[in-house]
């Protein structure tokens, strides 16, 4: 007896893991699928209509743009993000010769790190706005634009994805900064010596011996810049509320809107249905391309 | 052999210029903010990037109270202070028993946990509304702070299982041999030694808490349980004809966090880091 509850002992500090998930992560996964197949306002009873919100979803040009933009909001995060990092890395560390300013340049750089998305979107908001906000002042004093009529960058819809866009980047660039300098300096600096005295300059040195060597912390900021874009939401939706006109409308904000504007819970799960299933996709090919650039680099 | 230089720049000016310039492009729209908390409506409308004539503590003092923001303070730090030291119990023992103790099948159980991490809370967004419904649980704090915690779980353990695998098996097994209960050994040693992980996670795991937004939008409907993300959210659509405010709100909102960062500067990028780099 006593043996079996020795064995049984380690379990013990997993139950509070297992309760807590099993309650809050996946019965709710659970209820999530079974949900989907039915019509529900969220107040009254679900009514079972089988794949009907499945059909609807496949049908609607909202929820595909929805998707497509998920996606693209995804690529630009993985293209855009890590590179920028490790070009301010670079930069900080071969042009900026004292420590201290470099911390500081480091300090500064991560410091949108600690805001939320919320606060970021506000913010921003005010500093696209035409008449008022940051960039039209600054852009007029280069006289590059003309203040009588300013454009609306997060109003029209030429313009509102870039525009969107560069707050992530604001946010995101000191993180890539700091991760690649702290590989950076796992880097013996006997690698690059030895290839300067073979005859290689600074730059082709570092093509061609720091940046392969990069290449796993590189694929590792992407990847935490592919996981952020699909969590996205908050920036979004506080910036743009999902405009103009449903153009910047990420599928999580269609969800939400879906259930707490629509009323349209079992719709709405379904859509949440097809998105897991799509992101689970999207990872999967995405770490087996990063496995072979691995596989080609190391 | 020369050492060619590999960007003929002109002069060493034009490179402390160029390093101004980024840091200033960086860090201006947080300047701008601050500032322009302190300019009147007026002031702001006729020159967005203009400087204070003087500086009003007022303005916060009025912004703080229309947006009850003591009370925002209070339910972000009351969901914070649980959340976290929930998660932090909660995976902590978990990736003890996978570690140290050594449970039988521990890999599966690891994978497991691991793939959890593709669920987020968008995903389960209206079931968890549903649940929390059912339960009684709706505008409560609490479903905040068990939800969090919950979908934090997977990263946590994570973290912690790499932290504990430093630990040495045969200190384990002597401290056994020696009549050392599991959980004594967790509290006298494991947590001492894992200091720095268990500090990790919780800068990690506040700071995610702190910001959190859309269970906070969702599930805390009323306006006493508003944080500081769902009122400032709330501030900017309730006064956005009062510019001076809302960069004020924004002050307010930021503040602490910065303050904060500045003094434990290093723990917050060593928790934050070691948060993303394990995700």
């Amino acid at each position: 007896m006593k043996k079996k509850r020795k064995k049984l002992r380690p379990y013990l500090y997993l139950v509070p893991m297992a309760v807590l998930m099993g309650i809050f992560v996946i019965y709710p996964l659970i209820s999530l699928f079974s949900t989907s197949f039915t019509k529900w306002d969220g107040l009254g009873a679900k009514e079972f209509i089988g794949i009907k919100n499945y059909i609807k979803a496949m049908d609607s040009t909202k929820f595909w743009y929805s998707i497509k933009l998920t996606f693209v909001w995804a690529i630009l995060s993985i293209c855009i993000l890590q590179p920028v990092g490790v070009v301010l890395a670079v930069i900080v560390e071969n042009l900026v010769k004292s420590r201290r300013i470099a911390g500081v340049m480091r300090t500064i750089y991560f410091m949108p790190m600690l805001m939320s998305m919320v606060a970021i979107g506000l913010l921003w908001q005010l500093i696209y706005n035409p008449s008022l906000g940051l960039l039209t002042s600054v852009l007029d004093k280069l006289h590059l634009v003309d203040i009588m009529n300013p454009p609306n960058f997060l109003g029209s819809k030429s313009t509102v994805l870039p525009a969107a866009f560069i707050p992530t980047i604001w946010q995101w660039s000191g993180f890539g900064m700091i991760l690649t300098s702290a590989a950076m300096m796992n880097i013996p600096s006997e690698l690059n010596e030895a290839a300067a005295i073979d005859g290689a300059g600074k730059v082709s040195g570092f093509f061609r011996i720091t940046l392969p060597l990069l290449m796993p912390t590189i694929f590792l900021g992407m990847t935490i810049n592919m996981i952020g874009a699909f969590k996205g939401f908050d920036m979004l939706y506080a910036m743009t509320a999902g405009g103009p006109a449903n153009y910047t409308t990420l599928t999580s904000i269609f969800i939400y809107k879906l259930s707490f504007t629509e009323n349209k819970f079992g719709y709405a799960c379904a859509v949440s249905v097809i998105l897991i299933i799509t992101v689970i996709f999207f990872t999967v090919i995405f770490n087996a391309i990063g496995k072979k650039i691995e596989e080609k680099y190391t | 052999m020369e050492k060619r230089t590999w960007i003929k720049l002109p002069g060493k000016l034009f490179v402390k210029l160029f390093i101004a310039i980024l840091v200033i492009v960086d860090i201006y729209p947080i300047i701008w903010m601050f500032l322009n908390s302190f300019r009147s409506n007026k002031d702001i409308y006729s020159n967005p990037i203009g400087f204070p004539s003087a500086f009003d503590f007022s303005v916060f003092t009025e912004a703080w109270a229309k947006a009850d923001f003591g009370r925002a303070f209070y339910n972000s730090i009351y969901i914070a202070v649980f959340q976290v030291t929930l998660i932090v119990l909660v995976s902590s023992l978990a990736a003890y028993s996978i570690t140290i103790l050594n449970v039988k099948g521990k890999h599966l159980i690891y994978t497991f946990i691991v793939s959890m991490q593709v669920v987020s809370g968008q995903i389960i967004l209206i079931p968890l509304f549903g649940l929390l419904k059912d339960i009684g649980l709706l505008n409560n704090l609490w479903a905040n702070i068990l939800t969090g915690a919950a979908l934090g779980l997977p990263l946590s353990t994570m973290i912690f299982k790499g932290g504990f695998q430093s630990i040495p098996m045969d200190l384990y097994e002597s401290a056994v041999m020696d009549g050392c209960t599991d959980f004594r050994f967790f509290l006298k040693m494991v947590f001492p030694l894992a200091k720095p992980t268990f500090s990790s996670v919780i800068i990690y795991h506040a700071l995610f808490s702190w910001n959190e937004y859309l269970f906070a939008l969702t599930f805390l409907r009323s306006a006493q349980n508003r944080t500081i993300t769902t009122a400032t959210q709330v501030f900017f659509t309730q006064w956005q004809a009062n510019w001076t405010q809302l960069f004020a709100i924004l002050c307010l909102a930021l503040i602490p966090i910065f303050l904060l960062y500045i003094f434990m500067q290093k723990y917050f990028i060593t928790g934050m880091l070691a948060g993303a780099v394990k995700g």
